[in-house]
């Protein structure tokens, strides 16, 4: 039955990833779209927007969507709690902070533009390494969630001061981070995008480790588990995939946070699912999230972040009251 | 599998959980650790099975150094219940259970079949389906103990089964449930450590009890030799009096009034 599930969600993507194709500022019909698709000729101003604008847009938003919903499904297995997130407890923040300080610094530097999500990376390790060093001496999950509300508070606000010092041409950029846009979208940043793949694969991979850990640590250590390594691993590569996803399209927020419950009330708490599950809901929604900013406010769009927020703020409240206990929390 | 305890001791921050225990437990037993509130009974089970390292001492599983056996040596060997479970994930109480079988290479089947003997054995059929979050208390404690129960189900030969307060939160039924499955599976060769703080099924059901005072272990032995008036008396500083039940080998203890 589950596995049902995720054959729906997967085909649903498929049917929202050609309709996205289609919508936008030039309305191109769905046939039109496929024909493109198949290599049949169409208009070359309807296959240049197609293949040059949308359909790496449409991959970049599937891949980070994932990418964002697998490592919050990670890391709430991770801290076994519900509430943890890397746009919640900093490592997103740390990542924009680290990406628009390199953004207005480093173009003074002039470095290749690969130094952005390799700066990224770092802050949302330090990041997470700054959450679990203080949740260590606060000596509780509650203490590493609040040192990450802190820890996230700080990152914005450094990305605010940021904002506030830079030029004119550094501004729109720098606001970027803070909201998330998939404005910038081309095969260069699908190319670099991909790099999530693995590490969304070593998620499934650690899928029974996960499970276990949720029992406790002394619990999977019980099993045969070193709770340590799979700590440090499942962190860094949190860190690695928030870190391109930031990079590429800044802080995309509630992604990471409601897509892996949403996935554990429809198909079950084991990672097994939850890690698939998350990767092809967290792609859907934010390729709906991006459709409808592209869509809404036409030939003008709005910060794809702001509609995930818009939407997932309100959702969460609703889950938060509608499950009760069932959370977890 | 026997186990050797010699010379324990464990010391943490200054304070000294646990005294120089010396104590031999025989394969195949059921070993109830009896003692107060801080006596070290929980610390003991943990340098037992290996989790907290010794300070002093050293413990011999069927002549294993147990602190220098890997985690996933110990995990084949070893089912460990911890005295509360803080699990708050909605998992259904059937994947609970499987959890058990983690450590083993065995197959998808061998694993299933482990999983439904060892939920019958528990009683956990008619809720095999529920959310784990939704459960009582006891009801819990029964999936948490059959997921400690799969984990050793198919080497029950040879292993050790450490519970903590396993008792706490079952119904009567349920806790002779409980201790007729742990008689069953000690007989088959598993032994049994296991914190209690009911007397009375230490005296029923151990076949060896250790009773702790202060980190020392007072006095260890078969039930009624240990579990006297004046061992009680020294370790709980309460008065107790034995009544005699139908079968005059298996009296009760009761608190005396005064």
């Amino acid at each position: 039955m589950p596995k049902f599930g995720l054959l729906i969600l997967l085909l649903t993507l498929l049917v929202v990833a050609v309709m996205s194709l289609s919508i936008g500022s030039a309305a191109i019909p769905v046939t039109e779209v496929l024909l493109t698709l198949l290599g049949e000729d169409s208009s070359s101003v309807h296959k240049m927007i197609v293949v040059d604008i949308r359909l790496p847009r449409m991959f970049l938003a599937i891949l980070v969507g994932a990418s964002v919903a697998t490592s919050g499904a990670a890391i709430q297995g991770l801290f076994r709690n519900p509430l943890a997130d890397p746009a919640l407890i900093g490592v997103s923040g740390g990542a924009a902070l680290f990406a628009a300080a390199y953004l207005v610094v480093g173009a003074e530097l002039g470095i290749a533009s690969m130094g952005i999500p390799a700066s990224a990376f770092i802050g949302g390790l330090l990041a997470t390494w700054l959450v679990l060093e203080v949740g260590r001496r606060g000596g509780t999950i509650s203490s590493m969630l609040l040192a990450g509300i802190a820890i996230n508070a700080v990152t914005l606000s450094g990305v605010g001061m940021l904002t506030y010092l830079s030029t004119d041409v550094e501004l729109r950029s720098v606001a970027f981070w803070a909201l998330g846009s998939l404005n910038g979208a081309d095969w260069y940043g699908v190319a670099i995008a991909t790099s999530v793949l693995p590490v969304i694969a070593i998620f499934l991979i650690r899928s029974e480790q996960l499970n276990a850990i949720t029992l406790g640590d002394r619990e999977a250590g019980h099993l045969g588990i070193s709770v340590a390594r799979l700590r440090i691993e499942i962190v860094v590569l949190t860190a690695l995939a928030t870190g391109v996803s930031v990079a590429l399209c800044g802080v995309i927020a509630f992604i990471g946070l409601v897509v892996p419950h949403l996935v554990r009330m429809s198909l079950g708490s084991n990672h097994y699912m939850v890690i698939p599950g998350s990767a092809l809901l967290g792609g859907l929604l934010l390729l709906l999230a991006d459709s409808l900013s592209r869509s809404l406010l036409s030939p003008a769009e709005l910060p794809v972040g702001i509609i995930t927020a818009l939407l997932g703020g309100p959702f969460f409240i609703y889950l938060i009251v509608r499950q009760k206990g069932r959370l977890g929390l | 599998m026997s186990i050797v305890i010699s010379n324990l001791s464990y010391v943490i921050e200054e304070s000294q959980l646990l005294k120089d225990i010396s104590v031999t437990v025989q394969g195949g037993s059921i070993v109830a650790v009896v003692g107060p509130n801080g006596s070290g009974k929980t610390s003991l089970l943990k340098a037992v099975n290996g989790e907290s390292a010794a300070s002093a001492g050293r413990v011999l599983v069927d002549d294993d150094d147990v602190h220098s056996m890997s985690l996933q040596q110990r995990a084949i060997r070893f089912g460990i219940l911890p005295q509360q479970a803080d699990l708050d994930f909605p998992f259904h109480v059937v994947e609970v259970v499987q959890m058990g079988r983690i450590p083993h290479q065995t197959s998808m089947q061998t694993n299933q079949e482990v999983v439904d003997e060892v939920m019958g054995e528990m009683r956990l059929q008619n809720i095999r389906d529920r959310v784990y979050l939704t459960l009582s208390g006891g009801e819990k404690q029964r999936v948490q103990i059959a997921r400690v129960l799969s984990q050793i189900w198919d080497a029950r030969d040879g292993a050790c089964l450490f519970l903590d307060e396993p008792t706490a939160a079952l119904d009567l039924s349920h806790q002779l449930a409980l201790f007729r499955t742990l008689e069953s599976i000690a007989e088959m060769g598993t032994t049994v450590m296991v914190v209690l703080h009911d007397v009375n099924l230490a005296l029923r059901f151990a076949h060896q009890v250790l009773l702790l005072s202060k980190g020392r272990l007072l006095t260890s032995g078969a039930p009624l030799d240990v579990l006297t008036p004046e061992t009680m008396r020294d370790a709980f500083e309460v008065d107790t009096e034995l009544f005699p039940t139908n079968d005059p080998a298996r009296p009760f203890i009761l608190t005396s009034s005064r």
